[in-house]
Parts: C-alpha cells; sequence; structure tokens
C-alpha cells in the first residue's frame, strides 16, 4: 500500500540508486514492489533489462496524464510502490507527490543538490496546503562518505535541520556495489564479491537505510490511523 | 552473494498489503497551479497548433525579369495591357502574364515546326 516517492528537482543526486535499494530490500523479504520508472533516463527499466527479483515489477513510459492512475492502479496490486522521478521541477514531481505516503529527497553533500531539495521540500509543503493532507518526507544524503564528514555537508545538514525537514539518519555511501547495480541487474546481494568490492559494508548500509524506510512508513500510517479514528 | 538469515533482522515488512489509495485527490488544476507557481511546470511536448487556412491568391509569378526591349516591343506590350479590360474597366491581364503568353504562343509555334520538320 506505502507509495513511496524519490523527488530532488536536480539530476545526480541519487535518487534511482536509492529508490533501487529500497525496491530490492524489500524484495528480498518477499515483498511485491511496483517500481514506476518516471525519469526519461530509465535507469531503472535498464536495471531490470538485466535482472530482477519476481517479485519486483517495473511500471515504465508515464506521462503527467497517468501517474496518478498508474500509482493507484500499483498500490492495488502490490505492498510498495516506489516512484522514481525524473530529475528536473515539472509538474509530475508535484502530481506524484501528491500520492505518496513517504517522499525520500536524495541529496548528496553539495549546495546545488541541497539548493534543489529545498525546492522539493517547498513544494511539498504547497501541495499539502492544496491536499489538505500532511505529505510526510525526509532527507537522504547519498553518497556520502562513511570515514569524512565535510565542513560543507555540516553546514548543509546544519541548514535542513534549522528548518526542522527530517532527514534519515543513515546516510546512502558512496560504494562500488551500488554502482554496479546498473551493470548486473539483481539486488545488492546478489554482487559476485570477487567482482565488487566492499560489499558487506554497501549491504549493512543498504539495510540500515531500508529498515529506517520501514520505520518511517510505519509511523506515517500509525498515524493516520490514530487521525482517522478521532475523526 | 547470499548471506545467512539473520534471526535478528530487523527489516520487517510484515502488515504492508496491497490495497486502494485512500489519498483524497486534490482537483488537477489546483495541483497545477500551485505546482507552476514554483517554477514546476508540464515538460511534456504540447500538441502543435493547427495550422490555419492559407487563403491569400498566388499566381506563382514571383521572379523579377530585367531586361530591354524596343519601343515598338514596348507599345505593344503595353497596348494589349491597356486595351483589354473586364466591365469594371479593370485590366484582364498584368504584364507578367502578357509577356506568359506570348512565351506559350512562341512555343507553341516552335513545337508545331518540328512536327513539320
Amino acid at each position: 500500500m506505502p507509495t513511496i516517492v524519490f523527488a530532488n528537482p536536480k539530476g545526480g543526486a541519487g535518487k534511482s540508486t536509492s529508490a533501487l535499494i529500497l525496491a530490492t530490500q524489500l524484495a528480498i523479504k518477499n515483498a511485491g514492489v511496483t517500481i514506476i520508472d518516471a525519469d526519461p533516463n530509465r535507469f531503472i527499466h535498464d536495471w531490470a533489462k538485466n535482472g530482477k527479483p519476481d517479485n519486483i515489477t517495473v511500471v515504465a513510459a508515464t506521462s503527467e496524464e497517468t501517474i496518478v492512475d498508474e500509482i493507484q492502479a500499483a498500490a492495488r496490486n502490490t505492498a510498495f510502490v516506489i516512484v522514481d522521478l525524473e530529475g528536473t521541477a515539472s509538474l509530475m514531481v508535484a502530481l506524484a507527490v501528491t500520492q505518496a505516503h513517504l517522499v525520500i529527497i536524495p541529496t548528496q553533500g553539495s549546495h546545488a543538490d541541497a539548493k534543489q531539495a529545498g525546492r522539493a521540500v517547498k513544494l511539498i509543503k504547497t501541495q499539502e496546503n492544496v491536499t489538505g493532507r500532511a505529505i510526510p518526507h525526509a532527507i537522504l544524503y547519498t553518497r556520502t562518505n562513511p570515514a569524512i564528514r565535510t565542513r560543507n555537508f555540516a553546514a548543509i545538514q546544519e541548514q535542513f535541520r534549522q528548518y526542522n525537514i527530517p532527514e534519515f539518519k543513515t546516510h546512502l555511501h558512496e560504494r562500488e556495489a551500488y554502482k554496479a547495480l546498473q551493470s548486473f541487474g539483481g539486488t545488492v546481494e546478489d554482487l559476485d564479491p570477487s567482482q565488487v568490492g566492499g560489499l558487506e559494508k554497501a549491504i549493512a548500509n543498504a539495510r540500515e537505510y531500508a529498515i529506517e524506510a520501514i520505520a518511517l512508513l510505519r509511523d506515517v500510517i500509525t498515524k493516520r490511523q490514530k487521525v482517522a479514528v478521532n475523526a | 552473494m547470499r548471506d545467512r538469515a539473520n534471526i535478528f533482522d530487523e527489516l520487517d515488512v510484515s502488515g504492508f498489503t496491497p490495497e486502494p489509495a485512500t489519498h483524497k485527490l486534490a482537483p488537477e488544476p489546483q495541483i497545477r497551479a500551485a505546482a507552476e507557481a514554483q517554477n514546476f511546470q508540464s515538460r511534456e511536448p504540447k500538441p502543435k497548433p493547427v495550422k490555419k487556412a492559407d487563403r491569400r491568391y498566388r499566381t506563382g509569378r514571383n521572379i523579377p525579369l530585367a531586361t530591354k526591349i524596343s519601343a515598338n516591343a514596348s507599345q505593344l506590350l503595353y497596348g494589349i495591357h491597356a486595351e483589354h479590360k473586364d466591365p469594371q474597366g479593370h485590366p484582364l491581364w498584368t504584364i507578367g502574364q502578357i509577356i506568359e503568353f506570348g512565351l506559350q504562343a512562341f512555343q507553341r509555334e516552335l513545337d508545331k515546326k518540328k512536327v513539320q520538320e
């Protein structure tokens, strides 16, 4: 049921990679997942061509006219719906966001990424007013270095915190394994340690991130149920 | 690399099942207006505007011709132009048309000659 939308109007922020990692982690636990690949670069579509778990369905080629219907149709068929959006400020982002149980805003620790992540947050706030409901969201720091926290990154993190924008405690680190997913298809767990280095750490990082995403979703759903009971 | 299942694994996806979305649907124009105000615009190709029918009369005579002719030929050319008029008094043919008619007649003569030879 939950729809998780990955949005950041900047390209290369880590949307497709973080969407794919979450989808594959859920699929490993036998959950049915539909990935709606709304990015014309078709990163996820290409990944699927190289092999994917059977319980992941990839739906490609969406348009502004159909994206809401596609999300709703997917929600009826699989337990999780993941929407990977194009890295651009488009109407499709706004439409997808209105359907989200959780919007994950991936951003690298760079000013350019963070600025666009800020735009995504503003868009969410506006759409909350339009739809009359809270749209839970959280910043996910991507391609971070597990050993070094740069001053630039710290300054960006501080700015988001000043505005009380929720963030994942887990950062998705820069890992060779995540890049290798595109070449080999499948899941991080399926990769061959003789071909890809640092697999164990990549798997641990992916799981930690998925666990946190699920915890956020459970929290969102519990809050909604409480609101429904009180209404 | 598949690793052994961890009995303390915290990634628990139980309880999530397919079900219809229950989100209230805001009217699309409102979503669009709010998004566009923040420069999140439609990036999809818009249908090409239908071309208006071209109702201009085109003669196809659009090549300029500047040459010198004799005074007699000039008199003949402008004489034909001035002499032939419609009931409203407008010339029946333009100078260009008269030259074209003349050329056509000349071509016919040449063709006849060829047949005779």
